[in-house]
């Protein structure tokens, strides 16, 4: 028997007194846990896949649907720009690097995407297996779609025009798969790479027979069969040589060209300033809920006092100071915050767990729901504070409670 | 050993009530009885240390209760002082080896289950010492209130209307056991009471 067993005992001996306030309290908990795991891990993952990428250049349009389709392969196309315009940029003495893409295909949900193999090279990517794509209509899978789709070097497949699953079908010539690349925590493990000259092919055979197709795909169709001159791509990313391209490039490109030239930095800035009105709404509402349990807590503790007050006056009388039962209340209050908090962390994390699944369906994008931040750790000291200050009257009252008049019942 | 002397005590606003001397040596028994009002709580508080008399003192095991500061007291008590309630006050969400077991623990004592188990059983209630509190009819509960006075040896045991809400075979079967159970831990016993009953049991008394 010690008094940790005692209020142990107690608060498990009147579940119903305490078990909203333990809901609510968790609850609370959870919400906050699960935004800050999300802000944070969305923002190291768009960190990842933004660095290397000064500039991305496509069609007229939204920078930010730009920049969610050309970097994070979430979003659909703005449209299509020429290879000849954009190939310009490469030869500009402040462009490092320029790497192409052509999108707009998919396998089973997966994007398919056009490129050289600089843009593996841009994430550190390594194969797990197989070769990079040497000629038309092989892939190099990403490590996600090779564990959900169960292809393996040497399978082939017809990719899908469109980026939904069941969306038409190019079915005249299939991709064989050259190789697997090993999970580099980007963009690409979502993402089946061939070379720009695949989807070109793929929209030559296929402009024959589907000359009509739905406004929201890019339209890499319109390439097909015509002269190298005529071949267009969906966007451009570019790395600048210092940071005079900056200054001069995207400003230039979008008053001089047909081209948009939007900054990745700058409109994923934009994009979280946006979501976080929402988020810092949420946590408003989250911090609340918590203060509501803490006052439930408050009054769970202090209505119990009435009943309990014989036992405490009773422990008085066995020997108990007045500081023992202070104590024994303010145990109470700590052990309801911590398994509060703990049991929202748990929730917050299976949230995730659940979301990360429904993301990783459907934009590729997965989290890790293990993870502890480090705003979680502080909101367990502001739990426990919530806690012990809730207890804390009623303690202070439980510890005044007069013995001898309790005990003889006259108060 | 318990000793009185002057003692007096004074509700706020009444008349002060005054107590006569009396003392009661190890394995004696004291009654103590006398009409609703007559302050007979009220001594046996103050005999616990559970309020501070107005004027006189109290000695017991030769230690001056008055001198003591308020957790000295509470110390004292739940070391040298067995108390048997009218009410029958226990934790409920403990079993009735945690209840006697949490008098040494207030106590500051270290807990000796074997000591509660053979109290237990020389009250007869070994085979309920799992069970709730409340899962014991009241002539039991009383005897466990009995056990708890008595697990950490005190001087004296001081109990407050123990028969009174039993009945006639539940009374003398507490009061048997009470007798028998404070003689044996060399206890001196002092009952406050206004129940008849009782007086059979102990000759020596006092009336308010």
């Amino acid at each position: 028997m010690n008094l940790l067993q005692l209020s142990t005992k107690s608060l498990w001996s009147k579940p119903a007194g305490t078990g909203v306030s333990l809901l609510l309290l968790s609850l609370g908990v959870a919400i906050i846990s699960l935004l800050f795991l999300l802000t944070r891990q969305l923002e190291e993952k768009f960190q990842k896949n933004i660095s290397g990428i000064d500039m991305v250049v496509g069609a007229k349009g939204s920078p930010l649907q730009l920049i969610l389709s050309a970097v994070f392969q979430i979003d659909n196309p703005t449209g299509n720009i020429s290879l000849q315009e954009a190939g310009k940029l490469k030869r500009n003495r402040l462009v490092a690097q320029a790497i192409p893409l052509a999108y707009g295909d998919s396998y089973q949900g997966y994007r398919l995407v056009g490129t050289e193999p600089s843009y593996p090279k841009l994430y550190n990517a390594t194969l797990a297996s197989g070769s990079l794509w040497n000629s038309a209509y092989e892939v190099v899978l990403g490590s996600q779609v090779a564990g959900a789709t169960g292809l393996k070097v040497g399978d082939s497949f017809y990719s899908a025009h469109g980026l939904v699953q069941g969306a038409m079908d190019h079915d005249e010539h299939p991709f064989t798969v050259a190789g697997i690349l090993a999970q580099s925590n980007s963009v690409l493990d979502g993402l089946i790479l061939t070379g720009l000259e695949s989807i070109w092919a793929v929209h030559e055979h296929g402009k024959a027979e589907a000359p009509a197709q739905e406004a929201n795909h890019s339209a890499e169709e319109s390439a097909g069969g015509h002269t190298a001159e005529d071949r267009e791509i969906t966007a451009m990313l570019i790395k600048f040589r210092g940071p005079m391209g900056m200054v001069m490039l995207p400003r230039q490109i979008n008053e001089r060209s047909n081209m948009q030239a939007a900054v990745p930095a700058v409109e994923i800035n934009r994009l979280f300033s946006l979501l976080g009105v929402g988020m810092d709404l949420l946590k408003t509402i989250a911090y609340a809920i918590i203060i509501i349990a803490g006052f439930s807590f408050f009054l769970a503790l202090y209505n119990s006092l009435r009943e309990r007050k014989y036992e405490l006056a009773l422990m008085r009388s066995m020997g108990a100071s007045g500081t023992k039962i202070f104590s024994l209340l303010l145990l109470e209050g700590i052990l309801l915050s911590i398994t509060g908090y703990v049991a929202g962390i748990i929730i917050g994390h299976l949230g995730l767990l659940l979301l990360s699944n429904f993301t990783s369906s459907s934009f590729g994008y997965e989290f890790e729901f293990l993870r502890l931040t480090k705003e979680e750790v502080i909101l367990a000291a502001g739990v426990l504070a919530t806690g012990m200050l809730s207890a804390a009257i009623p303690a202070i009252k439980a510890m005044r409670t007069p013995v001898s008049e309790t005990l003889s019942g006259s108060k | 050993m318990i000793k009185t002397s002057g003692l007096c005590y004074q509700y706020l606003g009444e008349q002060p009530i005054y107590f006569p001397d009396f003392s009661c040596s190890p394995r004696e028994k004291l009654l103590i009885t006398g009409p609703s009002g007559s302050g007979k709580t009220t001594l046996l508080h103050l005999l616990a240390g559970l309020r501070l008399p107005a004027s006189g003192d109290i000695f017991i095991r030769e230690k001056s209760l008055r001198a003591m500061k308020p957790s000295q007291t509470d110390r004292f008590r739940g070391r040298n002082i067995g108390l048997v309630f009218q009410q029958m006050h226990f934790v409920s969400s403990l079993t009735v080896q945690e209840n006697i077991l949490l008098q040494q623990y207030m106590a500051g004592l270290p807990q000796d289950k074997s000591r509660a188990d053979s109290l237990l059983a020389s009250l007869g209630l070994l085979h309920k010492k799992q069970q709730k509190i409340r899962q014991l009819s009241q002539g039991e509960q009383q005897r466990i209130a009995i056990a708890r006075a008595l697990i950490n040896k005190p001087a004296v045991v001081l109990a407050d209307e123990p028969t009174s809400s039993l009945d006639d075979l539940n009374s003398s079967r507490v009061l048997g056991l009470l007798e028998q159970m404070a003689a044996g831990e060399n206890a001196a016993l002092i009952v406050v009471t206004h129940d008849q009953r009782v007086k059979d049991f102990i000759p020596n008394h006092i009336a308010l």
